[in-house]
């Protein structure tokens, strides 16, 4: 949680540029956007006019003692109209909203997929993931709530200042300064108050709720030594400092209520004074007076809604910046398309991957991994990497899988560099195991079938045979139609690991890597996963990463380094 | 769950929620005043040959005062509100922590702390509006069309009874729709949470999907199931929509109505210009703050909810526990006396009538298929349970007699996915005893294994590692790093029991080694239980246990030195 709230807020010219490109988003629904906001002007314009009318309508009576129809009429479709043309301001505000969310996610999900999975193999997914939902809901909000607000907030006020004009030049004389003040000066005062109080809030907030979770969820432990008193008091303590810097921020939001207070009721006393003296020197009428008295009260609500929108705009920008930070980072292997020449899509392996003197240091961190190594792997024969701990086992595989490019030196496959295939090619031609099965949240058939989508049911059930899961899936009430549930919440982590297994014997790569296939299971499900590996792979070729000897013991070779 | 539990919630803070409510009526009234000053002065100006300026200081002058007892109402009001926000929600989670407290580990464990982290975060947020937004702008509601009533009898009496009339429909009408939409938006929500974790799911999943060259095919599933999810939401966005504009318009019409009658008012001559200049404006003031209700009665709404909730966990049912002779046992054999034991009356019993002695001083492994039990017995002797029928002892005194803060500084338990707090490895370390030094801790580190072993640099090699970050939830940390942390912290308080439930259940094999390591070097003179369902973490136990028909018993077989069974 602390994450999102780390980086301190941008320069103004910094957020400017974010929210220029967040606008330049909105392009391809610009009809939208102009029909929301037309809705909007003229939903706000009918709410002056009710009143507005009506006073016109006392003014045609005061002047010629007439009952004025025309005004009449057009208070009553003021009325009539201001719950449709609300209608169609939401209806195409949420459109927008809508469509936008849309095109975030996919942009970013198009991102991550260009920068799997060397990006995410040592961040943690999940912290990544989360952020990301958060900053697409923050985003989405300044589409929905900010954009459309903001140009309604602008054409409002020019409309009535040439409503105050008709009336007589210097009412809108009058008036200009009061739009500008709530329009712009103090929008642009709160948003500069409320950044800094605002930033210190939130991150006192999200300090407070991290903390209630970690010592509500460890509520345990806590137990066990007896130190849950004097954590809840921590949280108590915690809860009274945020409440203090909550204190500022409300106080900023009675100062600002306060404010519009009075800016509104100067305007009305400087329109109506002033007006008055009008009157008084004949330059008026009494109905005027009264139609520009109703009408500086009446006209603020758009600039109104401006003010409060300052504070969502620190958060809009921090995580449109993160947003466009990810959509914008290059991922960390060029991957060949066809296009380039001598890129290779068709191909069968004919000799399994090899390193030749390859260096390799993690980008970003420096580490380096892999000094000077050279292996080959001998083809149809499952070979067993061996090594220390930290010394690389299964960068050998990542560099294999084509995730990250060796620093120097090169990985060889058929006689070729690996950078020459194309990584969809390449991807179709070599499994990877890993000891951890994703599994989405479709039925297990899909699940499975994620490996090869032409698979006859037949098919699928003879992997998942091989892979010792088949009797335990057709066992469940809905069979194969089982869903996996969230992030495969249905099945214990042997099970998932089997049904991953299933994909492998499906997918029916000629080289197959194996990273700690069973380093979350149990004897029983390790004993029974190896059988199964042992008896399915026969004849291809294998690559073997892991800690636990009884696995080791299956490879026909063993490469140590 | 009555209406009372839910107000009690509210307890200390009902004053404040009174003065706030007076400011938005002081605020109210306020405005009425500088109405009826702008009237009054439109009036002079149309009837009277008047000096005006003369009048325009008076009128600037009243004005003024009246703008500033509205600017500090308003002021005012913000900070009795904040003062409400404050009371409710340092009082909400005083008293959730406090029921905690007496709830104890075992309804930790049986209910999960989801629900419990929902109600003190999300729960206390809605009160917090509910008190503090909601509440006074009821009030106020209830209040203000009655003044606004009286103020414009005395002007035109039908208008003041068509208005009054209407005050009642709105927030009836806005009650229905809020119950209609109330039905169709759970379907939407859900709909709209399915699609959010649908991108969740593929955004984690990401290594997979693309391994499996099925990324760009999952995108397009998910494009083509949003705008399906699209039409559906428009739909019903155009249903709610049109029930919104219908209560818009109803709002305006009654208004509108108001405006119609002071404007004929005017013309026959009934009521004054001045008097119609009041009408007007206060015509649409009648709705406005049963308006403003209206936007806050999503939040009022679900305030009541998150409310029921809490009240339902603060009256959860406590267990009783009053050690009775606070006697402290003497050595550490454990002696369990006809033991049964069941978790509810419905489920079958976990132990029935057994009986079984532990003499200190030994490593009792305990076997079994998930779900038989086994670790029922760690939580009977921490007295997270407490047995049904016959009792345990533990160095001679009932387990339920001795004092839970010296029972827990004599027995403890190390579980699976231990949990790190975000600090450091010292902090986590002092948890467990608080005045604990460097060399205590690191002696208890190199006992759980975190020091390294030959070349090998562990996570805590001297003492400046000790102030190590762990990171939230220990995320700095490998899981095999995390749960050897927690084998060190109970190492640190050297208990005279351990018990091990599953302890290296979810960490790689090269931790589970050190794991195991570290329980089978601990002092002969501990009592140490290993509960597990891997044999190679029971290979080498003393005594091999496990739970039969509601029965401790003896393994029937042994383990040979290959740790199969025989």
């Amino acid at each position: 949680m602390n994450i999102r709230n780390e980086r301190s807020p941008e320069p103004l010219a910094g957020r400017l540029k974010l929210f220029i490109r967040l606008t330049k988003m909105i392009r391809p629904h610009k009809k939208l956007l102009i029909a929301s906001v037309l809705f909007s002007i003229t939903g706000h314009l009918s709410t002056i006019g009710l009143t507005g009318f009506a006073a016109v309508a006392a003014a045609v009576i005061i002047t010629d003692g007439k009952f004025s129809l025309p005004a009449v009429i057009a208070a009553v479709i003021c009325v009539i109209t201001r719950g449709a043309l609300r209608y169609g301001e939401h209806y195409f505000g949420h459109d927008i909203a809508f469509r936008l969310l849309f095109d975030i996610r996919k942009k970013i999900f198009e991102a991550v997929n260009r920068l799997a999975p060397a990006k995410l193999l040592d961040r943690k997914t999940g912290d990544i993931c989360s952020t990301v939902m958060a900053d697409v809901e923050c985003v989405e909000t300044f589409f929905a709530h900010t954009l459309a607000p903001v140009i309604v907030g602008i054409i409002v006020p020019i409309i009535m200042l040439s409503v105050f004009a008709a009336i007589k030049p210097e009412f809108a004389l009058i008036m200009l300064p009061f739009y500008l003040l709530m329009g712009l000066f103090v929008p642009v005062v709160s948003f500069q108050s409320s950044a800094a109080d605002g930033n210190e809030y939130r991150n006192s907030l999200s300090k407070m709720n991290s903390m209630l979770v970690e010592n509500l969820q460890g509520l345990k432990e806590l137990m066990l030594f007896n130190r849950e008193e004097e954590r809840l008091d921590g949280i108590l303590r915690e809860t009274g400092l945020c409440n203090h810097s909550y204190r500022k921020i409300r106080s900023n939001e009675g100062l600002l209520a306060a404010v519009v207070e009075i800016i509104m009721l100067a305007a009305a006393a400087a329109v109506i004074g002033f007006g008055g003296g009008f009157v008084v020197s004949g330059t008026a009428d009494i109905g005027d007076l009264i139609t520009v008295a109703v009408l500086s009260i009446t006209s603020f609500g758009p600039l109104i809604s401006l003010i409060f929108l300052s504070n969502s705009l620190v958060n809009t920008a921090a995580a449109a910046g993160r947003i466009f930070a990810l959509i914008d980072e290059k991922p960390v292997v060029d991957d060949m398309d066809e296009l380039q020449g001598g890129c290779i899509t068709d191909f069968r392996i004919e000799e399994p991957p090899t390193a030749e003197s390859v260096n390799f240091v993690y980008p970003g961190t420096g580490r380096k991994i892999l000094e000077d190594l050279s292996l080959t792997i001998k083809k149809n024969r499952i070979t067993a990497l061996k090594a220390e701990s930290g010394r690389g086992k299964s960068t050998v595989l990542y560099l294999m899988m084509r995730f990250f490019d060796p620093t120097n030196g090169r990985m060889i496959l058929n006689k070729s560099d690996l950078k020459k295939f194309n990584l969809d090619c390449l991807r179709g031609g070599i499994s990877y195991f890993t000891q951890e099965t994703t599994l989405f949240n479709i039925s297990v058939m899909d699940n499975i079938r994620l490996a090869d989508e032409s698979a006859t049911d037949e098919e699928v059930f003879k992997s998942a045979e091989k892979a010792g899961i088949h009797h335990y899936i057709c066992s469940l009430p809905s069979g194969y139609n089982t869903t996996a549930g969230e992030q495969g919440s249905r099945f214990s982590s042997g099970e998932r690991q089997r049904i991953g297994l299933a994909r492998i014997f499906l997918q029916n790569n000629h080289v197959i890597l194996l990273d700690e296939p069973v380093s979350n299971l149990d004897s029983e499900n390790e004993k029974l996963i190896m059988q199964n590996l042992k008896n399915g792979l026969e004849g291809r070729t294998v690559v073997l990463v892991s800690h636990r000897p009884s696995v080791i013991d299956i490879a026909d070779d063993i490469i140590e380094f | 769950m009555s209406k009372n539990g839910l107000l009690n919630l509210g307890r200390g803070s009902a004053k404040w929620i009174c003065f706030s409510s007076v400011m938005l009526f002081i605020n109210g009234v306020a405005y009425i005043v500088v109405i009826r000053l702008i009237a009054a002065f439109i009036g002079l100006l149309s009837t009277e040959a008047v000096e005006y300026f003369s009048l325009l200081p008076k009128f600037l002058f009243l004005l003024t005062a009246v703008m500033f007892v509205k600017a500090v109402a308003s002021k005012l009001e913000s900070s009795f509100s904040y003062r409400i926000t404050a009371k409710v929600k340092y009082n909400i989670r005083e008293r959730i922590f406090n029921k905690i407290k007496r709830l104890g580990p075992a309804w930790v464990d049986s209910s999960g702390t989801a629900e419990l982290i929902a109600n003190a975060l999300d729960g206390v947020e809605a009160l917090e509006i509910l008190f503090g937004r909601f509440m006074p702008q009821l009030i106020y509601s209830l209040i203000i069309p009655s003044v606004l009533f009286f103020v414009t009898f005395g002007i035109y009496p039908a208008f003041a009874l068509v208005m009054l009339s209407a005050v009642p429909i709105i927030p009836l009408s806005m009650m229905l729709i809020s119950k209609w939409a109330k039905r169709s938006m759970k379907g939407f929500w859900n709909d709209y949470q399915g699609l959010s974790s649908l991108f969740l799911e593929n955004l984690q999943g990401i290594v997979t999907l693309k391994l499996f060259n099925k990324s760009e095919k999952r995108m397009k599933e998910m494009e083509s199931k949003a705008w399906g999810f699209r039409n559906s939401t428009m739909e019903l966005l155009r249903m709610q929509l049109a029930s919104i504009s219908v209560m818009d318009t109803l709002v305006y019409g009654f208004a509108g109505a108001g405006i119609f009658l002071a404007v004929y008012g005017f013309h026959v001559g009934i009521v004054s210009l001045q008097e119609f200049f009041i009408l007007l404006m206060l015509s649409v003031e009648f709705f406005l703050p049963i308006r403003k209700l209206g936007s806050l009665f999503h939040a009022g709404v679900n305030g009541i909810q998150a409310g029921r909730k809490v009240a339902a966990f603060l009256n959860t049912q406590e267990p009783l526990r009053v050690p009775m002779s606070a006697k402290l046992p003497e050595g550490s054999d454990i002696v369990f006396e006809n033991v049964s034991f069941y978790y509810d009356t419905a489920l079958p019993a976990v132990l029935t009538d057994t009986s079984c002695r532990f003499p200190s001083g030994g490593i009792y492994g305990i076997a079994g298929a998930s779900g038989c039990g086994k670790s029922t017995l760690g939580r009977l002797l921490l007295g997270f349970f407490d047995p049904v029928s016959g009792s345990i002892s533990f160095g001679g005194v009932p387990v339920t007699d001795i004092p839970l803060e010296q029972l827990r500084r004599r027995i403890t338990l190390v579980e699976a996915r231990s949990r790190i707090f975000n600090g450091t490895i010292e902090d986590n370390l002092k948890l467990a005893v608080p005045d604990a030094d460097d060399n205590r801790m690191l002696s208890a580190c190199r006992a759980a294994g975190l020091c390294g072993t030959g070349k090998a640099r562990g996570l805590v090699a001297d003492s400046g590692d000790l102030r190590k970050e762990t990171g939230e939830s220990g995320s700095k940390l490998s899981g095999g790093e995390r749960q050897r942390l927690a084998i060190a912290r109970a190492v640190l308080l050297n208990p005279d029991v351990f018990v091990f439930d599953e302890a290296a259940g979810s960490v790689d094999s090269e931790s589970e080694e050190i794991i195991r390591d570290t329980i089978y070097n601990l002092p002969a003179s501990k009592t140490v239980f290993i509960i597990s369902h891997r044999r190679s973490m029971l290979h080498g136990a003393d005594r091999l246990l496990t739970i039969d028909d509601g029965k401790i018993v003896e393994c029937g077989r042994s383990l040979t030195a290959a740790g199969e069974y025989k």
